[in-house]
């Protein structure tokens, strides 16, 4: 007797295909899992039973080909057929919310109803392995018609379904694909899947999971995960690390990568959920420093989100978090014991993953610290090459500041670390905290002219009138004027400003051309708690000849102009663009200087370049 | 000579590389200056937009304000080459962050609104956007009246392409339901954005924050429990989200995990400290003194602390009175309060003050879970 729907099958499959399902061969997924899930179902009715899956494909000439797809878990009666029908009547809205039914025999209808994206017509047989049934033989097609009957045959009870290859599906029914395709969502699983096709006679799943096999040494078990490593990432991993976790029932492994990660890359890993594979984008398992693995894991007790995504966000997850971030953690600091030559290659790869875990965690930074590695003004080293020469622990916070005074610290000798990279300034700070008999000071470049050497008494009433007019010249731009004695010779004047200083400047830069309104709003927004006026400082060299020069001149203005450009000199080695006030000194300058030069070209060429101009 | 422009491509690479935060703010800062130091407005334009955007992102209003003027300048005296209409989307992060800093006052904010609906109108915008903001920036100077008024007329406006995606729009009606202290409304807005339906960068985060509190008072404690350790989670490393921390702060406080709410003090207290956006210091500085209240009740009277040494009470052996540091909270808090309301012309913020020892009684105990520390079997 015919039956009818009472929906439009071809509607749902449709939206199924284009929407709930992320391409055809989800049909392989839904099939699998009703499998496993009838396997399972059987497994509490018969402790001790052994599940199996076969799956046949027959290549037949002339015709398309067909697949049958067995497993002997529990079975359907003819009343469990007709709720299965029901759920697929009710299902086309979950599907569009990405929900699934929560009881076998619903899923087992939503996983059905996949396999009409691949095959035309959907055959059922089936027996219940409970009480004692009949087998049964249901044929559902598209147009939402099918047939029941039961069979006079004598079947073990389990499920077969035979699927007939749709015109442009042919090549999912291909024996290569299909066993890659089986093997991609259920590798891991505990009950052997075989497929057979002609000739071709292969267990799909005979390794099982790698880190739940037994190995001789432990050369060989790195060997077997870093194996199965390429074969599912096509990577050559660095190395291996086993993941366990009791919290949510989870195994499985975090393999390094080979390469170092760009930090904004997104970290997605494989997941797979009571052995079936549930994800390949789940981004929530490991903890955010964790970025230098690349995992594959089974839970089997978490929850899937509803887009089957990942797992839910649930206290179960992030107590299963801290612990999987445990096992990497661990086998960081065997590294450390064990091997330190693998450790520095680690870092060499991954010291941005390493840094994170150790601003969070102290007994971490206590073991790990010393092996980082830093740019300093003497080149790159470690933080325990650093230490060695180096009581006192230097960093300057910015690598802009750095840059600023990188050339002059290391002409002075002196080693200071640039916190300007990520984390570095934060490990640096906490070095103290950590380590209670040591120090570590943040250096603001202003600061750093106050390790330069002072001049003598002799020397500093020389430069007494000097200073007097620098000071004046260089007040309205709230910077103040020293002169001391550094390395290297050749550089007359250091501009040195700290963060307040630049910030400053940045905030003059958008004063000036802003219009009334935004002017007073930046006005307003300078107003902050300030220390000082000068938020900058121009330090002359007296090691420097020029300086030396300009110290004993008494021509005001053309001290005035010489300090000026000195000034301009000064901010552009350091890289600071200029304000239009600074640009307008520089113009002047340069005018005044090329008259100077005129000036001092006509004395000599006699009286044909004579001039009389009062400089103000 | 190097190509100007290629130096500054490779720099804004580099940020675009890294997570947000203030190493990325610091390196977009670089090619600022870089682009400035070869005086060119084009490459100043472009990165300056790149600046605000990660300040914004990164927690640094002062930075973006400064960054956003420049380039709202050279649209007004270069319109043929810089257009504003590439500044409509990131004028609304404006308008929401310039209430942080009580020094900017009342009038500067009101006209920086009038300006941006005059740019909002010559796009041919409803002025959605503008109107939400309308209602936020009242609600931030603690002004019922204004905010219910902008709210009327924004229940009256279409939303357009310059609105805030929905989840942001869902989350800030949320917040003005609790500002009008209609927790229970509040808390039905939110539905959507707890149940996972909207989301977006920011959003469930600052909803999860704000929910805290209701939840408590409410007695759903096992629900607030979850938003708490996923939301804090996620906003944790990030400065932008300390008066967020807070909220997490006094949650912690008002469900009897003192220790735990003095690891988050400790962490935390030297982004407080530094953070030019003075409305969210207060707001942190609220939810620890909240928690010294606490631990005053329990008849604590001095805890062990890595402060950081920039503080004026810092010393050397770490340890601390509870006095000592309820002392500093309280100038501070009062500072603070005094000068917001001096700006905002209401008593809003001392009132916040006022009500610590008041909420301070409303604590129900409900332990965190316990982690699985070691991996197991």
């Amino acid at each position: 007797m015919d039956h009818k729907f009472q929906i439009n099958l071809r509607g749902l499959i449709d939206l199924l295909s284009n929407h709930l399902y992320s391409g055809p061969e989800v049909f392989g997924r839904e099939l699998l899992q009703n499998g496993v899930d009838a396997i399972r179902a059987r497994t509490q009715l018969e402790p001790g039973f052994t599940g199996e899956v076969n799956v046949e494909v027959h290549a037949r000439p002339g015709k398309p080909p067909s697949l049958v797809f067995a497993d002997n878990g529990i079975g359907l009666n003819e009343e469990e057929i007709h709720r299965f029908l029901a759920t697929i009547g009710e299902s086309s809205k979950r599907a569009s919310e990405g929900n699934r039914p929560t009881d076998f025999i619903g899923q087992f209808g939503i996983g059905l109803l996949s396999c009409f994206v691949v095959s035309d017509e959907i055959v059922v047989v089936t027996r219940s392995a409970r009480g004692d049934c009949k087998p049964l033989e249901w044929r559902g097609r598209p147009d939402g018609t099918y047939t029941l009957k039961t069979l006079d045959a004598d079947l073990d009870a389990g499920t077969q379904v035979y699927l007939t290859c749709k015109k442009g599906c042919e090549e999912l029914f291909e024996p290569e694909r299909l066993i890659e395709l089986l093997k991609h969502y259920g590798c891991l699983l505990p009950f052997p899947i075989r497929v057979t096709a002609g000739r071709v006679n292969q267990m799909i799943n005979e390794r099982g999971a790698p880190w739940r096999r037994r190995f001789s040494s432990e050369k060989e078990r790195r060997k077997a995960l870093l194996d199965f490593g390429r074969e599912a990432f096509d990577t050559d991993f660095f190395d291996a690390i086993p993941l366990r976790s009791s919290v949510g029932d989870l195994d499985g492994v975090a393999f390094v990568l080979p390469y170092t990660p760009s930090l904004a890359a997104k970290r997605t890993h494989r997941v797979y959920l009571k052995n079936m594979l549930l994800s390949e984008a789940a981004d929530n398992l490991l903890p955010d420093w964790a970025f230098f693995v690349k995992a594959v894991v089974n839970a089997n007790d978490l929850r899937p989100t509803a887009s089957r995504e990942s797992f839910y966000e649930d206290n179960k997850l992030d107590a299963a978090r801290a612990t999987l971030g445990n096992c990497m953690r661990d086998y960081l600091v065997e590294l450390a014991k064990k091997d330190q030559r693998k450790l520095e290659q680690l870092i060499n790869l991954h010291a941005l993953a390493i840094k994170s875990l150790a601003v969070e965690d102290d007994d971490f930074y206590r073991l790990f610290i010393d092996w980082l590695p830093f740019e300093t003004s003497l080149g790159n080293m470690t933080l325990a090459e650093y230490r060695q020469d180096n009581p006192v622990i230097r960093y300057v916070p910015e690598r802009d500041q750095f840059r600023q005074i990188a050339r002059v610290a290391s002409a002075q000798g002196l080693c200071i670390i640039n916190g300007g990279y990520v984390h570095d300034a934060e490990l640096l700070a906490k070095y103290p905290d950590v380590f209670p008999d040591a120090q570590a000071e943040a250096v603001d470049p202003a600061g750093l002219t106050q390790g330069f050497d002072d001049l003598e008494l002799e020397e500093q009433d020389q430069v007494h009138a000097f200073l007097r007019t620098a000071d004046n010249v260089l007040r309205p731009h709230h910077c103040s004027a020293e002169v001391k004695k550094f390395l290297p010779r050749e550089l007359p004047a250091l501009y040195s400003t700290g963060s307040e200083g630049r910030f400053l400047r940045s905030l003059e830069q958008s004063r000036e051309i802003a219009n009334p309104l935004w002017a007073g709003v930046l006005d307003n927004l300078g107003k902050r708690e300030r220390s000082g006026n000068a938020h900058a400082q121009l330090c002359f060299n007296y090691h420097n000849p020029l300086v030396r020069r300009l110290v004993a001149v008494k021509d005001r203005p053309l001290l005035q102009r010489s300090i000026q450009m000195l000034y301009v000199q000064a901010l552009l080695l350091g890289h600071h663009p200029l304000s239009a006030r600074e640009m307008g000194l520089l113009n002047e300058g340069l005018l005044s200087l090329i008259e100077w030069g005129l000036e001092a070209h006509g004395r000599d060429a006699g009286p044909a370049g004579k001039q009389e101009r009062d400089e103000e | 000579m190097t190509d100007p422009s290629r130096e500054v491509d490779d720099l804004l690479a580099e940020a675009a590389g890294m997570e947000e935060g203030p190493g990325r703010v610091a390196l977009v800062q670089e090619a600022v200056r870089l682009a400035d130091t070869y005086d060119d407005a084009e490459l100043g334009f472009e990165t300056r937009m790149e600046l605000v955007k990660s300040a914004m992102s990164a927690g640094q209003p002062d930075v973006m304000l400064i960054g956003f003027s420049w380039c709202l300048a050279q649209c007004d005296r270069d319109p043929e080459k810089f257009s504003e209409e590439d500044l409509l989307w990131e004028y609304k992060w404006i308008l929401a962050e310039a209430p942080l800093f009580p020094q900017v006052s009342r009038q500067q904010i009101e006209d920086m609104l009038a300006d941006m609906e005059k740019r909002y109108v010559r796009a041919g915008s409803t002025l959605h956007a503008v109107h939400v903001l309308r209602r936020d920036v009242a609600q931030d100077m603690g002004d019922r009246e204004a905010a219910m008024a902008a709210q009327s007329v924004l229940a009256r406006t279409r939303r357009d392409w310059l609105s805030n995606c929905p989840a942001c729009v869902a989350d800030g009606a949320v917040d003005f339901q609790l500002f009008l202290g209609k927790p229970k409304e509040a808390l039905k807005s939110a539905g959507p954005i707890l149940k996972g339906q909207m989301k977006c960068a920011e959003v469930p985060q600052r909803t999860f924050a704000l929910v805290l509190l209701p939840l408590l008072q409410e007695g759903r404690l096992e629900e607030a429990m979850a938003y708490h350790i996923n939301g804090y989670r996620q906003i944790a490393r990030n400065p932008k989200f300390i008066s967020q921390v807070g909220q997490h702060l006094t949650f912690l406080t008002l469900t009897d995990n003192l220790a735990k709410g003095v690891k988050l003090l400790e962490k935390h207290l030297p982004v407080a400290l530094t953070t030019a956006g003075l409305a969210w210091r207060f707001r942190f500085y609220l939810g620890a003194r909240l928690l010294l209240l606490r631990l005053t009740e329990q008849g604590k009277d001095s805890l062990k602390l890595r402060l950081p040494p920039t503080l004026p009470i810092h010393n050397s052996t770490g340890k601390y009175t509870l006095a000592e540091l309820a002392g500093w909270f309280d100038a501070q808090l009062a500072d603070l309060a005094a000068r917001f309301d001096a700006r905002n012309g209401n008593p809003s913020f001392s009132q916040r003050v006022a009500e610590l020892p008041a909420l301070a009684q409303q604590w129900v105990p409900y332990p965190l879970p316990r982690r699985g520390a070691k991996g197991g079997a």
